[in-house]
């Protein structure tokens, strides 16, 4: 029974100390061998992602546990880049594509020539989204996690991350401090997250809110600092009820542009020829604020129906310095069919209003003076990607899980993503050329998981 | 905000001392029943979700590590 109990207290432990990484319960002396691997597509040719990861973690005697993870991700497709659809073709000059060209033809690389060579300019049809076709990375990352626990009831984190794609680069350390209470009913923890990150766009960084096409940079690299702060408290309520609550604090600074993402500049709805180039229209380049402060709250419960099966009710609030606020609401059903054998039905709603400089398109006049060739921006930041925009969005899934053996085991799940447009529509006179456009990208994607776990 | 914070951080407190003893714990030992239950699943969803929205973080820190803004 002593054993017994011993064991049930260091499987809670871990299981209440989410903040202090994620190990489940498992023999000590044990390697547990987790894979899975992500199939994400997105409709209409948008974005294609195939994610596999492996993650070890091994208990000791001493109760002290290491977690190592490496996950690589290749994208693929088309992202949108910023620019409204419009009753006229438009015809864009991607500078990512063009850099991997000139980089390809100073290697003198043919497959990444025949990859690239037709995507260095683009055309869009009239009224349909400006999507750029040259989407492709691949990431790699690492990560590492160690366990300990210390005398008087504390428990010790650290760890650290590396990930590295083709135009960045991240580097990040982090600790907690966790200490329980009331017989380990209660876990009070503290972390902190120290995160440096390494932007060098393909074609340098565009100078913000300029021209597009007229190849203005600031230099080829820049850089962003990321400082997470967050508090939490894992409760037992009673002998079926489990809680956590998480007080989020982040603060970021430098670089947070997307380098690629483009505003259309019109005048009257009205798409402006580019004073540079008598073929392309006038696209500036967007510009968001140096910094920012998020600050989150995260509440979970999960409760036990029955002998074996699970409600987990989550629900996020989160509000930033960009006039961001978002509420998050997570259902999750465990439903243990049999004893090898469960299903999980999973809901999710989010919501979120928009950055404050959050804008489809520019106005000439107002927004942006153009005088002949001159075109100065009188705004000191716009961006028009979709995911600072106002839009709340439904997920539904379903999880398969099987039992293989007593200590492996398979899962499958399915997830649809669908975002609803919440934006008001910006003013568009009668007859121009964005006069009945979407403003806004509503995102559907859809995605594949297949997990197995194994002991050994 | 901070207000709510507090009185959810009271009501933990006040519930603190949870008579739920070691022996009554076989449902909370349930790998179900962990917080994260599936690591890998919470680290792919919050990948999707920090690359398509606005939002990050609030179980763990905001995920970065990514250029997708």
């Amino acid at each position: 029974m002593q054993l017994k109990n011993k064991q049930i207290g260091k499987r809670l432990t871990l299981a209440t100390s989410a903040l202090l990484g994620s190990l489940q319960a498992q023999a000590a002396d044990d390697w547990e061998v987790s894979s899975a691997l992500l199939m994400y597509s997105e409709a209409d040719d948008r974005v294609q992602a195939v994610e596999p990861v492996l993650n070890l973690s091994r208990q000791f005697d001493d109760e002290s546990s290491i977690n190592v993870r490496v996950i690589y991700d290749a994208l693929t497709g088309s992202s949108p880049n910023g620019a409204m659809p419009a009753s006229v073709a438009q015809t864009f000059t991607s500078a990512s594509a063009a850099a991997r060209i000139e980089q390809a033809e100073e290697d003198d690389d043919e497959e990444e020539l025949e990859k690239y060579g037709d995507r260095g300019s683009y055309t869009i049809a009239p009224g349909d989204l400006p999507l750029d076709p040259s989407f492709e990375d691949n990431r790699t990352v690492l990560s590492l996690g160690w366990t300990r626990p210390l005398s008087n009831g504390y428990t010790m984190n650290l760890g650290g991350a590396y990930s590295s794609e083709g135009d960045f680069t991240s580097f990040s350390v982090n600790g907690a401090l966790a200490r329980d209470f009331n017989n380990k009913a209660t876990t009070v923890s503290l972390g902190l997250n120290l995160e440096a990150d390494s932007i060098n766009p393909n074609g340098g960084v565009p100078t913000a809110l300029t021209m597009y096409g007229a190849g203005n940079t600031d230099g080829s690299d820049d850089t962003k600092q990321v400082v997470d702060l967050m508090l939490g408290v894992t409760q037992v309520m009673n002998r079926r009820w489990l809680m956590q609550f998480n007080l989020g604090l982040s603060q970021s600074s430098g670089y947070q542009n997307d380098p690629y993402k483009i505003l259309t500049v019109v005048n009257d709805g009205n798409l402006i020829v580019n004073p540079d180039d008598p073929e392309s229209y006038l696209y500036l380049f967007e510009n968001r604020p140096e910094d920012r402060q998020k600050m989150s709250f995260f509440w979970q419960n999960k409760v036990a129906i029955g002998a074996d099966d699970v409600i987990d009710v989550g629900y996020r609030y989160m509000t930033d310095d960009w006039s961001v606020n978002s509420h998050t609401l997570d259902l999750t059903y465990h439903w243990q069919i049999s004893e090898g054998l469960y299903l999980e039905p999973h809901y999710r709603y989010y919501r979120q209003s928009a950055a404050d400089f959050y804008t489809p398109f520019l106005n000439a006049g107002s927004e942006v003076e153009v005088v002949g060739s001159s075109v100065t921006a009188l705004v000191d930041e716009a961006s028009s990607d979709p995911r600072l925009g106002a839009f709340s969005a439904d997920t539904m899934g379903l999880k398969v899980g099987l039992a293989l053996g007593s200590s492996s085991e398979l899962s499958l799940r399915y997830e649809v993503y669908q975002q609803h447009d919440d934006n008001s529509l910006k003013a568009v006179a009668a007859g121009s050329h964005l006069d009945g456009m979407s403003q806004f990208a509503e995102l559907s994607a859809s995605w594949v998981q297949l997990g197995y776990t194994f002991r050994w | 905000m901070l207000k709510t914070t507090l009185v959810v951080l009271a009501v933990v407190g006040l519930c603190g001392c949870s008579t739920v003893k070691p022996w009554e714990r076989d449902l909370l030992a349930k790998p179900q029943m962990a917080l994260d239950s599936d690591p890998l699943q919470t680290a792919f969803e919050d990948h999707i979700y920090f690359s398509k929205e606005a939002s990050s973080g609030g179980r763990g820190f905001g995920g970065g590590g990514c250029g997708c803004n």
